[in-house]
């Protein structure tokens, strides 16, 4: 790409500034500030743009920077070729703002606008600015860059933009192998770490299982050693045994002996002939029923002190007869109707009513026609007492009449009165005449009520009130309470009555009383002294009779029972004797000796004692006799005859010996128990072997894939990078040697950033560790590399602003004969104020 | 008549399908548990005899308390006799002392346990014998005749070896049934016009290259006939189930898919799953993560990821880009098929930012 002209209508110090750029080396001279760096501002603002101004802007941005001085447009146009067409950029700026910018990119040929969707630099260019000024644009100031430049030279090269993740990649790949290969903790040692230990687990458990095999064929060994020595003590001990059964067999026949001999004693002493046990049973029951008949024959207490008590009895009862009884049932009978017909006779109510009246009448009884006229007094009474009553309502009605009357006069007097006075005030004389009537009238009046007053009240005494009084205080003479006159004359007249039929019943009473008392008394005394002798209760008659006939019976009853009782002794005592002299006779059947003076209970224990001696002497002899017998059996004495006989101590040794290999045998077991626990370990141990041996193989191929896959990519990231690199190199080598050949000297391009490294004295060192010159000179000579490199077709217009300033003028001279060579392919723009640094 | 004819027991042995201690301590129980079962299975069924030929244990040296727990199982049932062969993993019972009643061991010569008009032969093999024992078994024409072995079976005539069974040798021997051991599978075939052979296989399955059914054979002789019956008895089966999983990138649909693929198994079983098929390299396939979540429903899981890369050189022949170039630098090495498709993953996955470990 080449600049052809330009057009400034405005632009920093510049205005309406127009230039035709030389299409190969313009070199472009001018003092300081005449718009060098103005221009090659515009330049890169027309291709560029400018950014915004902010607030935040630290320092003068182009935008600002490049304000036109005197006003005007700000902007202008570039025209340019670009792979053999012509274009023109026309571009204004705004003061603040980008976006307010304008821009056309017109295709001179065509005369058709291009909108390009970036800005017009990328698009002719094809890199952002920054590669820009790091590339072609470029004072000797600033060290260059190629890194912006990365992908346009991969992009050219081999179209390759990837290669920014390969450093990330390669480092993933080389953490994940770590992990695998890293020594001592990555998981392979580990692994084979734990390989070592599972195989020495299963070593140990193959081991115990050997070493159990060991215990177990000594165990077997100590058996088979310890087998005769436990046979010989066996046989030791039942050498031992045989003796001892010899001696316990003669032990038993001494026995049977000694049995014998007692037995034989004893028949000899005794007999051999006893009754058995049943027969003796029945000697005991015997003996038990004579003992029972002795008793019973026996006077006993009981019997005694009934004979004691029926003598008591005999003394009391003795002389009483059946008869007696009856005799003095009928006493008592009699004696009780006596007493009924006393007690009938003194009625206490009616001797209590009888008292009653008699003491009303006793000093005052009156007669009966007393009673009879004072009944009739009453009966007139009453009549005058009716009509008395009828004239006192007439008096009544007569006085309320009257009352009545004597009011009305006395209102009609005061009322008169009272108009007397008014009138008295209007007519004096009216009011006299009125006043004088209304006092007639009040005395009218008072004197009515007067009179009718008096007529309510009756005569003081009526006559039949005498009467009635004479009545009343005769009935309160007699102890009557008066309330009803008639009443009282009607009781009076009863009462008199009741008085007198009392009074003669009690006296037919008396005398009929006196009679029965004196039976009572005879019958009285008859019985009391019947009943005086026996003790009996303090009651009635009756109830003594049929105690003492029940007492009676009772003496009766134990009189026989003691004849009983004697009837009873007396038979005992017979069989009692019988018996005896039966037990007796049967008992002396069995004793040898003579005794005849013993008793029956002697005799009885003797030949039970002397059964009894016997029967244990005959079953000690028997079970001595069959215990040697069984013994006899069981015992092969013959043994001892074929037996090797024991040493002294010898079995104390073979213990000894027995007890060691024992001791042993428990040490190997518990030996043995262990091993084989640990060897029970085996199969599980083979597996986690197994597993690990799997595990660590696994691991052993992750890794290689891991190695294999970060050295192929290595392998290709630096063929990619070397297949770029390479031409970088040449290119640089080219422009180095026309320049400096000590610029090529120990030359690598580090194919990660493209950086320049020299070796020298065997080291190899950055390009900023040389002089300025150097710095520079390598610096235009890489820029230009790549630029060749990048832009293989076509390459774009290079921007030098004073890039030379630290070199000498040798240096100087030397690069600007080197550009002017350059230039043939590549649009040159050189700006310089030094004079001298021209061509 | 009825008798069992089972093998293999490999009681108290290692397990190979990685199990954890727990779970391989448990396994070994349940191996001895199961014999138990079948002894108590003997019992109901009236079975005059156990057969097991061979391999009872699973190394020279036997673990007592295995061999005390084996006894143990056959002391508990007296009606029944077990008649054991040893194999080649293990020695005969026959050095063992204290031995129950019931327990019938062979020797290295022909011996012969006679039940009613039924025989049964068996003998362990050893160097010595294993040459002459094919011409010194005679057996009685008109008894039902049962033969126990232990080895692989040879259908032709070769060399006699000790654990191998020449099957041509043993034909037109009266033998209606041999009884073999050595073989975890069930399988059965012809011996002669008479009789045939069968290897009962294991009782349970201890690795994952012992898959599918499980259990011993049943034989029911009347009169002449012997008329044998395979009884699936394992508490676990083990399982291998492949599955495609092509074309799916989303871990979430590969789980989908293996859990679709295990839906009929029991969760009592073990379950090995292999994936493959083809897939792309952005697919997520966590081998680790689904193996987790199938422990939490099987007894015991493991997923291999067998699948291939789906790259097709083709398309990134013109990449212009450190992947396309990886690609290609990959492709073009002399790695195995497996390895460049496990770089490629790894290295895609490295230049995507994502994890790059495999799992």
């Amino acid at each position: 790409m080449k600049l052809i002209s330009c057009y400034i209508e405005s632009f920093g110090g510049l205005s309406g500034y127009k230039k035709q750029f030389n299409t190969e080396f313009d070199a472009f001279f001018q003092r300081n500030g005449t718009g060098k760096t103005t221009l090659s501002a515009f330049i890169l603002a027309m291709l560029y743009g400018m950014d915004s101004l902010r607030t935040t802007d630290k320092g003068l941005k182009d935008r600002a920077r490049y304000l036109p001085w005197g006003g005007g447009k700000y902007g202008g146009s570039l025209t340019l070729e670009s792979k053999g067409k012509l274009y023109r950029i026309e571009r204004t700026f705004d003061s603040k703002s980008e976006t307010k910018d304008a821009l056309t990119v017109y295709d001179l040929q065509s005369g058709e606008k291009i909108l390009p969707s970036s800005s017009p630099g990328e698009y002719f260019l094809g890199i952002p600015k920054e590669s820009f000024l790091a590339t072609a644009c470029f004072t000797g100031k600033e060290q260059g860059s190629i890194l912006g430049m990365m992908p346009r030279i991969s992009s050219y090269v081999e179209g390759i933009n990837d290669t920014d993740f390969y450093d990330k990649a390669l480092s993933a790949l080389l953490k994940a192998s770590k992990n695998y290969s890293k020594r001592n903790s990555g998981s392979i040692d580990k692994c084979k770490d734990e390989i070592k230990k599972c195989t020495a687990d299963k070593n140990r458990c193959i081991s115990a299982s050997a070493l159990a095999e060991d215990y177990q064929k000594k165990l077997a060994d100590n058996e088979k050693k310890q087998k005769p020595i436990a046979d010989r003590m066996v046989f030791l001990s039942k050498h031992a045994g045989l003796l001892e059964q010899k001696r316990q067999l003669e032990t038993h026949k001494e026995q049977v002996a000694e049995a014998k001999g007692r037995l034989d004693s004893f028949i000899e002493q005794h007999g051999a002939s006893f009754p058995s046990d049943e027969q003796i049973a029945r000697f005991d029951r015997k003996a038990l029923n004579i003992d029972a008949q002795r008793k019973q024959a026996e006077r006993s207490v009981e019997d005694e002190a009934l004979e004691n008590a029926l003598i008591e009895e005999q003394k009391l009862y003795g002389k009483l007869q059946e008869k007696q009884f009856e005799d003095v049932s009928n006493d008592a009978d009699a004696l009780r109707k006596v007493n009924a017909d006393l007690k009938r006779i003194s009625d206490p109510g009616k001797s209590a009513e009888y008292d009653a009246l008699h003491q009303r009448f006793a000093k005052d009884l009156p007669s009966e026609g007393e009673i009879h006229m004072l009944r009739s007094m009453e009966n007139g009474m009453k009549a005058k007492e009716i009509a008395e009553e009828q004239l006192s309502k007439e008096r009544e009605k007569r006085s309320t009449s009257m009352k009545k009357l004597g009011t009305g006069v006395l209102i009609a007097g005061v009322l008169l009165l009272l108009c007397a006075i008014v009138l008295f005030f209007v007519m004096t004389v009216l009011g006299v005449v009125a006043v004088a009537i209304a006092l007639v009238l009040l005395v009218i009046g008072a004197v009515v009520l007067n009179q009718a007053k008096g007529a309510t009240k009756a005569n003081a005494a009526p006559d039949y009130l005498k009467e009635q009084k004479m009545i009343e205080d005769r009935l309160l003479s007699l102890g009557y309470k008066v309330n009803d006159r008639s009443l009282f004359l009607s009781r009076l007249y009863d009462d008199r009555k009741r008085y007198l039929e009392l009074k003669e019943e009690l006296k037919k009473a008396s005398v009929e009383a006196d009679e029965l008392l004196k039976t009572q008394q005879e019958l009285v005394s008859k019985l009391d002294s019947f009943f005086a002798p026996y003790p009996l209760p303090s009651c009635e008659y009756e109830k003594k009779l049929t105690t003492l006939k029940s007492q009676y019976l009772q003496y009766l009853q134990n009189v026989k029972t003691v004849q009983n009782r004697s009837a009873e002794r007396t038979n005992a005592a017979k069989e009692a004797g019988r018996m005896q002299i039966e037990l007796r006779t049967a008992l002396l059947c069995y004793l040898k000796e003579q005794h005849e003076e013993a008793s029956e209970e002697v005799l009885l224990k003797t030949v039970k004692q002397y059964a009894k001696d016997f029967t244990e002497l005959s079953k000690e002899y028997i079970s001595r006799k069959a215990d040697l017998e069984k013994y006899e059996k069981s015992v092969d004495l013959s043994a001892i005859s074929e037996a090797e006989p024991p040493r002294e101590g010898e079995w104390e040794e073979l213990n000894s010996t027995l007890e060691e290999l024992k001791k042993s045998a428990a040490d190997d077991r518990l030996a043995l128990e262990n091993a084989l626990e640990i060897a029970e370990g085996l199969a599980e141990a083979e597996d986690e072997l197994l597993a690990l041996e799997e595990k660590l193989e696994q691991e052993c191929d992750r890794l290689r894939i891991l190695e294999l896959t970060s050295s192929l990519l290595e392998d290709t990231h630096n063929e990619l990078v070397n297949k770029y690199t390479e031409p970088v190199r040449s290119a640089y080598e080219e422009y180095a040697l026309q320049i400096d050949p000590a610029l090529c000297e120990g030359l690598k391009v580090m194919p990660s950033d493209m950086s320049l490294q020299f070796e020298r004295n065997g080291e190899l060192r950055k390009s900023d560790n040389f002089n300025s010159a150097f710095v520079v000179l390598s610096n235009v000579c890489m820029r230009l590399a790549i630029l060749k490199v990048a832009y293989p077709e076509e390459c774009p217009f290079l921007v030098l602003d004073d890039p030379f300033v630290y070199l000498d003028d040798e240096n100087c001279k030397k690069a600007l004969e080197a550009l002017k060579k350059l230039s043939s392919d590549t649009q040159i723009l050189y700006f310089t104020c030094h004079s001298g640094r021209t061509i | 008549m009825k008798l069992i004819h089972c093998a293999d027991l490999h009681l108290a042995s290692a397990l190979d399908s990685r199990l954890s201690k727990e779970k391989a301590r448990l396994r070994r129980r349940e191996l001895l548990d199961t014999f138990e079962r079948l002894a108590e299975r003997a019992r109901e069924e009236n079975v005059a005899a156990v057969l097991i030929s061979g391999d009872i244990f699973d190394e020279e040296k036997i673990s007592v308390s295995a061999k005390n727990h084996f006894l143990k199982i056959v002391a508990l049932y007296p009606e029944v006799d077990f008649l054991c062969l040893s194999g080649n993993h293990d020695r005969s019972l026959s050095e063992e002392g204290n031995l129950p009643e019931n327990l019938k061991t062979f020797e290295d010569q022909w011996t012969k346990y006679s039940y009613g008009e039924v025989d049964i032969y068996g003998i362990e093999q050893t160097n010595e014998n294993c040459a002459l024992l094919y011409d010194s078994l005679f057996t009685d024409n008109s008894k039902v005749n049962l033969v126990m072995l232990h080895g692989q079976t040879i259908d032709s005539r070769s060399e006699p070896a000790v654990d191998t069974v020449i099957l041509p040798m043993l034909k037109n021997k009266n033998i209606d049934y041999l009884a073999l051991g050595h073989i975890h599978s069930y399988k059965q075939g012809r011996l002669d016009e008479r009789g045939v052979y069968c290897y009962s296989g294991c009782l349970e399955g201890r690795g994952y290259d012992e898959t599918g059914k499980k259990g011993f054979v049943m034989l029911d002789i009347s009169g002449n006939t012997v008329r044998s019956t395979f009884v699936p008895f394992a508490k676990r089966m083990i399982h291998n189930i492949t599955v495609d999983v092509s074309g799916l990138e989303d871990g979430f649909d590969v789980e989908k898919k293996v859990l679709a693929h295990l839906a009929l198994l029991e969760n009592d079983d073990l379950v090995r799953v292999e994936l493959t098929g083809s897939v792309g390299s952005k697919a997520q396939i966590y081998p680790e993560d689904l193996e987790k979540k199938l422990k939490e429903r099987f007894f015991h899981a493991r997923v291999k990821n067998n699948t291939t890369l789906k790259i097709d050189p083709e398309e990134y022949r013109e990449e212009m880009s450190l992947k396309g170039a990886f690609i290609r630098k990959v492709l073009a090495s002399d790695l195995s098929e497996e390895d460049q498709a496990r770089v490629i993953r790894q290295g895609l996955r490295a230049l995507s930012g994502e994890e790059v470990e495999e799992h």
